[in-house]
């Protein structure tokens, strides 16, 4: 079988999954919580957030939903499979709004905080959560997302500075 | 003598050693309990109800989520007081338990570089175990 060549990961990528796999082995055991984000329990949003809280610093990200990350203007959507740092967006079939997030490790597993497992990774062929793959974000830091992101008259602010 | 006794003994211990628990075995789907769910979610998890989990000694099988087909962890699997069984499976509702100390804990692939990763936290409680699945669904296994 011929080896399948790894994709070399910039700083900022290698920075999410280092930071993606020491919560999740910090968090070992510890059941998904509601409102959860810290490694004593994690929602899927709060997972997400405390990820890129520690690699960025804190307050880097409010305390927000999986939709909101979506729709916030700080994860630009990108075509499918995405990359590894990227979010990973589910929704329930024939719905967009988004209901579950994750962060995409590499080709074939992302990771995040699931309701039946807590924080562990997934395999993207999971019967039960690749149907429901939604969409894909990158990061942008907050200068860039100004620049990228359509201005609306009376709209900048709410969009971008979101109170939490 | 005293040998062919020695050998004999090693020989049961090994056996002894190499049976498997009663719970390492082949389970089918009894019953699915979400009221949480949503009318999809719940067809998705009663059209699969057929299917079998399979809790082997070097992989698990779990057609609702995930398997590990190349080496399973069952060492957080170990018996705990009922109450504390029962966060295990955190917003599932499980019925009362027979058994006062149930196994409960992860159900964990061993077969990626790194710590074992989660699959499955479930609690076995003599004939019957439940699985959690996601949107507070628990799987009821005899």
């Amino acid at each position: 079988m011929p080896d399948t060549p790894t994709p070399t990961l910039s700083d900022a990528q290698s920075l999410i999954l280092r930071e993606a796999e020491a919560a999740r082995v910090a968090a070992a055991g510890k059941p998904y919580t509601w409102g959860g984000s810290t490694t004593e329990g994690f929602d899927c949003s709060g997972f997400v957030i405390h990820v890129f809280n520690k690699a960025y610093g804190t307050n880097t990200l409010a305390r927000v939903t999986a939709d909101d990350l979506r729709t916030g203007g700080r994860f630009p959507a990108v075509d499918p499979p995405g990359a590894p740092g990227d979010l990973v967006f589910f929704a329930p079939a024939g719905t967009s709004r988004a209901t579950h997030v994750g962060i995409v490790v590499s080709a074939t597993e992302w990771i995040g905080s699931q309701s039946s497992t807590g924080v562990a990774t997934v395999k993207f062929t999971n019967s039960y959560w690749q149907p429901r793959i939604l969409s894909y974000g990158r990061y942008q830091p907050l200068q860039t997302a100004r620049a990228i992101i359509p201005m609306r008259a009376g709209s900048f602010a709410s969009v971008i500075n979101r109170p939490a | 003598m005293r040998w062919l006794i020695a050998a004999g003994l090693l020989l049961a211990a090994c056996a002894h050693a190499e049976t498997p628990p009663g719970w390492q075995r082949t389970w089918r789907v009894a019953g699915i309990d979400c009221p949480r769910c949503s009318p999809a979610d719940r067809a998705w998890l009663a059209a699969r109800q057929a299917e079998r989990v399979v809790f082997g000694r070097d992989a698990f099988t779990n057609p609702f989520y995930e398997d590990c087909p190349q080496g399973v962890d069952y060492a957080d699997l170990r018996p705990r007081p009922a109450t504390e069984a029962r966060g295990f499976l955190g917003a599932g509702r499980l019925p009362a338990l027979g058994d006062a100390m149930p196994l409960a804990g992860a159900v964990r692939c061993a077969d990626r570089a790194g710590p074992p990763n989660t699959v499955a936290r479930v609690v076995i409680d003599g004939p019957r175990a439940y699985l959690l699945h996601e949107s507070g669904a628990v799987l009821r296994l005899e």
